[in-house]
């Protein structure tokens, strides 16, 4: 089983728009969609895990009626939910699709507050869990209440019971997961692209940093740049590997990166040599983004889509 | 023959054997359940608290001999009982005779369990490890299925 955290999940409204005018009452006509699904990044991984065939629990902090909307979504899909109820409420998450401008607005909420108590109970929850996985994925940010060293002790209890830890954060927290030292770090760097205080874009400077990573963190064994998604830069102790896609016609942007950590897992899982599991985590990227959907909905045409990922190695 | 892995939530909710009381609690309000497993320290199931089993401590032995709750005082009384046994540990009021389900067994035994003990959910178990949990609306569920 695979055991997906996503400390601070969500409701994601999903608003696909024939155009968005600001200043501008819309009202959804045909062809137009209002979607409301499980989100956050863990909640993300979780459900294309689920759909590539894998058995899945997710846990993190959840509340309220939005809270319970999220779990029974969940349950449907046939994800194991093991959240720890606050008094708070469920945050949601709104993503506002133009088709005609191709742009992508996303306003995400803070979440709700943690107590020290939760916090607590969810850390001896979570240990508890470890005995039955084997894979652990740590994705998305934190709500407020939560310092980012729980990181750095999650990844410790998971490590010291054998299990591998990927994480998919905030690059914000990259330097204190380090310290615990995951086997795969993909920083997320859509809304800031800085890493250790420093403005960071470009092949160059995604090796350098990549290298930078796994100096200082002695476990790790890949870093992934996938935000960039015509030029993905994979970092390890051996090589370094460039990944493009070819003919990219991109319509969501949406669950990008949570379904190129999927395919990497799932890959990864399934005991294949490194090349592949990063051309198949790209296809799972690529699917993703050339349809509408923030998760894959037809994971055939990963396996296609393959085909189309052209991997440079760099020394 | 329609199987309890067909119709349970997959709901990992549980409480820690040294929980407190307090938790127990605010987890049953908090997930809006009647049940809930007590798990050890390797995530194996111990046993269940029951909501019942929790009010069963706090009712003063008085009302319990006369079964009729007309003759409750004040409610000041059982809250003040309850309040006394917050911080103990679940442990304490687990019942590991609690019965259960596999994945595997039929939903007319579960339903038979469910009757038979009067309880309002099962605790679905793998083994030793809590997959899920079945109720009393999804052995009604059943029915609406072709």
């Amino acid at each position: 089983m695979i055991l997906t955290v996503t400390l601070n999940p969500a409701i994601d409204k999903i608003l696909i728009l024939d155009e968005f005018v600001l200043h501008k009452l819309h009202r959804l006509e045909k062809g137009e969609m209002s979607l409301v699904v499980p989100g956050g990044k863990g909640v993300n991984i979780a459900h294309n895990l689920k759909k590539l065939g894998n058995t899945v629990a997710t846990t993190g902090f959840a509340g309220g009626h939005s809270g319970h909307l999220l779990c029974e979504r969940l349950r449907i899909e046939g994800i194991s939910t093991s959240f720890v109820f606050t008094n708070g409420v469920t945050r949601t998450n709104t993503s506002i699709l133009d088709r005609k401008n191709e742009t992508l607005t996303e306003i995400n909420d803070f979440g709700q507050e943690i107590s020290a108590e939760d916090v607590s109970f969810f850390i001896e929850t979570y240990d508890r869990l470890l005995h039955r996985i084997r894979i652990v994925v740590i994705a998305g940010s934190l709500p407020k209440g939560v310092d980012p060293t729980i990181l750095t002790e999650l990844i410790q209890l998971a490590s010291k019971k054998g299990k591998q830890v990927i994480v998919h954060t905030l690059s914000d927290y990259t330097e204190e997961c380090m310290k615990a030292s995951p086997y795969l770090i993909v920083p997320d760097m859509r809304s800031r692209h800085e890493l250790f205080g420093k403005k960071i874009d470009g092949i160059a400077q995604f090796l350098e940093a990549g290298r930078h990573i796994l100096m200082h963190s002695p476990h790790t064994q890949v870093v992934c740049f996938i935000h960039r998604i015509e030029n993905v830069v994979a970092v390890t102790r051996d090589k370094s590997y460039i990944l493009r896609p070819k003919d990219l016609k991109i319509v969501n942007m949406l669950g990008y990166g949570d379904a190129y950590v999927a395919g990497f897992i799932h890959a990864q899982d399934k005991g294949l040599p490194l090349k592949t599991i990063l051309r198949y985590a790209s296809a799972a990227g690529l699917t993703d983004v050339e349809d509408l959907y923030k998760e894959i909905r037809d994971i055939h045409l990963i396996d296609k889509n393959i085909k189309r990922i052209d991997l440079e190695e760099v020394e | 023959m329609k199987h309890v892995e067909e119709y349970m939530f997959r709901d990992l909710t549980s409480v820690n054997e040294n929980s407190i009381i307090r938790r127990v609690i605010n987890t049953m309000r908090l997930h809006r359940l009647c049940v809930v497993p007590v798990i050890n320290n390797l995530g194996e199931y111990i046993g269940c608290i029951n909501e019942l089993s929790i009010l069963d401590v706090a009712i003063p032995m008085y009302m319990k001999s006369i079964y009729n709750t007309s003759f409750m005082a004040d409610i000041d009384q059982i809250t003040s009982n309850l309040h006394s046994i917050l911080n103990e540990k679940a442990i304490k009021l687990v019942d590991k005779n609690y019965p259960w389900v596999s994945p595997t067994d039929s939903m007319s035994y579960a339903a038979d369990l469910l009757y038979r003990h009067k309880v309002n959910m099962l605790p679905v178990l793998e083994g030793k490890m809590v997959v899920g949990m079945i109720s009393q609306i999804e052995i009604l569920s059943v029915s609406l299925d072709k």
